[in-house]
């Protein structure tokens, strides 16, 4: 790229730009620690709303179970889309791969409202024919999540699985490695980095997930997300600006991991210094 | 025969191997014996590569059989096979330091650790890369990548060795200089060895025996200079260096020689020894460049020569390609060694004129 000085017309479109990007964002994590009982009048700084989040049951207890769901739905996530992708990189040319490779990822341009809709009529008419699940709650948001992040995750795999050099796989083999050995010491180490930022994609899309979430929930499964909605509709607390700078803290944080691992496993398989 | 030849290592009986409609090999049969270095070559797409896959065991067969030592591996997975393969990327594991790599086949067979070690330290020193152990692929330059993987194909002390391409991820200076090495190497530990290249070259330089695949199907089998000095088809003497080819016909048949006749010359084609071709055949004389001498003033011999005029000159330093333009047109590389710096060489449309001896012509039959 080049590196050269911004013409003024470049700079304050940049700046228009960000502007419209982050003032939002950096208004609610200054008004978070605002000690007005008012969300938009400011009067003084204090962690105030900070203690009232921690004091607040309902929030935690929400908090809770989307952290539990979110960890779930990533980690099954992850098994079930490594699966998927090592079908469509490395089993070859079978008959429907092409119906099958579009359906893996076919969630990622669904409209959420209709994955949320059909997930219910299913749980719905599995439980009035099947008896299961009796009632909806966190195992059908787990189930619906694991759905979408399923796709999510393929995706990233997918694309890591196809830059690896078939025959690093072939000369494990042909060191006496059957295929199962093979996957577990070469194939999954080399592609554990993505197996790292799939599971942390998939676990910041279960977190904030609302849509979806509100379709196959049950009483007693109220997500962190529902719960902020529901409370923002009775009017808005400065305590939803206190725990939206921790959730945005916590996503900047899971990103700049995702980022970290992705360097690291770019630096581990590329060329560096060929004589 | 049961006393004379020893059984051989690797043996390739009657194999055909097809993909959908395509057969990528043809019926190969071959034969190699133990401790020999042995050269699959051929351009792209002449079934070198699959030949190679069906030894390691990446490939099964359509027909026919491959024996190891004897015993008929063709439906043997490559992890139960005695056979290693060097592949042309090397294929290191990027995860593992170069001893672990060393270490990974030795891991498999699951045997003690103290053996282990002394194994992969002996494959180290072996390829002279004992202070690199500790190191990562990617911390390594191309030559030491490729020792790396040669060890780590060693370790095993397999039957079988594969070379895929052994020097196609190197650059030309560093080819030369590891094909000997890896030839040392190779003869120090005493494995039977077969590789695949489109370089002739490298074939030469390090095989015993090569053999010129075309379209799946092994057109002649023989020692470097075999091949080169005695092709048996116009594909083997045009893919293995460079090489003139007379359109001729058979005049006369003789024991001691015979005499062939070309629009191409004004003169007779004379060639030692009979020709497996009846008088008024069509065959190819092939003569290498090397063997044709170029002077200003007429030969002595009657035979086997030509009056043209000098068309293009390739300097290469220690040698020049002349290139002769003949009344008929057809062009004659001929080739001198640049021995006297102050020559008076041949220039551009110079008349000159070329011959050659009866004992450097082949006949080429297809």
């Amino acid at each position: 790229m080049q590196t050269g000085k911004l013409s003024t017309w470049s700079k304050s479109f940049l700046s228009v730009g960000f502007f419209f990007l982050y003032a939002p964002i950096l208004i609610l994590v200054i008004f978070s620690f605002n000690k007005s009982d008012l969300v938009t009048v400011w009067a003084g700084f204090s962690f105030k709303w900070y203690g009232e989040l921690f004091r607040d049951p309902q929030m935690l207890g929400a908090a809770w179970i989307s952290l539990k769901i979110a960890v779930l739905a990533a980690s099954a996530a992850v098994v079930l889309g490594t699966m998927a992708s090592i079908v469509m990189v490395r089993m070859g040319d079978f008959k429907g791969k092409t119906a099958f490779t579009s359906m893996i990822t076919a969630p990622l341009v669904m409209p959420e409202v209709i994955t949320g809709l059909s997930l219910l009529l299913l749980f719905v008419a599995m439980g009035q024919s099947l008896g299961w699940p009796g009632e909806r709650g966190m195992l059908t948001i787990w189930i619906a999540h694991v759905t979408f992040c399923t796709a999510f995750v393929a995706v990233v795999i997918t694309s890591r699985l196809q830059e690896l050099d078939d025959s690093i796989e072939e000369a494990a083999q042909d060191l006496g490695a059957p295929p199962w050995k093979v996957f577990f010491l070469v194939t999954l180490p080399i592609i554990a980095p993505a197996l790292m930022s799939g599971w942390l994609l998939a676990f910041t899309l279960s977190l904030d997930d609302l849509v979806i979430a509100s379709f196959v929930s049950g009483p007693g499964s109220t997500t962190l997300p529902m719960a902020v909605f529901s409370s923002v509709r009775m009017g808005i607390s400065p305590q939803i600006n206190a725990l939206a700078t921790l959730v945005i803290l916590a996503a900047t944080i899971a990103v700049f991991i995702a980022w970290w691992f992705a360097q690291r496993s770019l630096k581990s398989t590329t060329v560096v210094g060929d004589d | 025969m049961s006393d004379a030849a020893p059984s051989p290592m690797l043996e390739i009986r009657n194999v055909t191997k097809r993909f959908g409609q395509l057969s990528a090999v043809k019926n190969v049969s071959l034969s190699i014996s133990k401790g020999e270095i042995f050269a699959l070559l051929g351009g792209s797409g002449c079934g070198k590569t699959t030949l190679l896959r069906m030894m390691s065991g990446f490939e099964t067969p359509s027909e026919g059989a491959i024996l190891i030592d004897g015993e008929d591996v063709s439906q043997v997975p490559p992890y139960k096979r005695q056979v290693n393969m060097m592949f042309q990327s090397y294929a290191l594991f990027p995860h593992m330091t170069v001893e672990q790599n060393v270490a990974f086949g030795l891991k498999q067979d699951k045997l003690p650790k103290a053996e282990i070690d002394a194994q992969v330290e002996g494959m180290l020193k072996l390829v002279h890369m004992t202070e690199y152990a500790k190191r990562k692929p990617n911390q390594l330059s191309g030559g030491q990548r490729q020792r790396v993987a040669l060890a780590r194909s060693l370790a095993k002390k397999p039957k079988v060795l594969l070379l895929d391409e052994p020097m196609g991820a190197l650059d030309k200076k560093l080819r030369g200089q590891m094909q000997l090495e890896l030839v040392d190497i190779i003869e120090s530990v005493g494995v039977t060895c077969v590789m695949v290249t489109h370089d002739q070259e490298e074939a030469m330089t390090m095989a015993n025996r090569v053999s010129i695949m075309h379209l799946g199907e092994i057109m002649q089998v023989g020692s470097p200079s075999e091949i080169y000095e005695f092709p048996n088809s116009r594909h083997t003497a045009e893919f293995i260096g460079s090489v003139n080819i007379f359109d001729a016909t058979v005049q006369h048949v003789g024991t001691e020689s015979s005499q062939l006749s070309s629009e191409d010359l004004d003169c007779v084609l004379q060639v030692e020894g009979g020709i497996n071709a009846l008088e008024g055949a069509h065959v190819g004389v092939a003569v290498r460049p090397e063997k044709i001498y170029m002077s200003r003033s007429k030969p002595e011999q009657g035979e086997n020569w030509a009056l043209g005029k000098v068309h293009d000159i390739a300097y290469l330093g220690g040698h020049s390609v002349y290139h002769v333009r003949l009344p008929s047109g057809k062009v004659v590389m001929a080739t001198t060694t640049n021995v006297d710096r102050h020559e008076q060489r041949l220039t551009w449309e110079d008349d000159v004129y070329l011959y050659w001896s009866a004992s450097s012509s082949v006949v080429l039959y297809q």
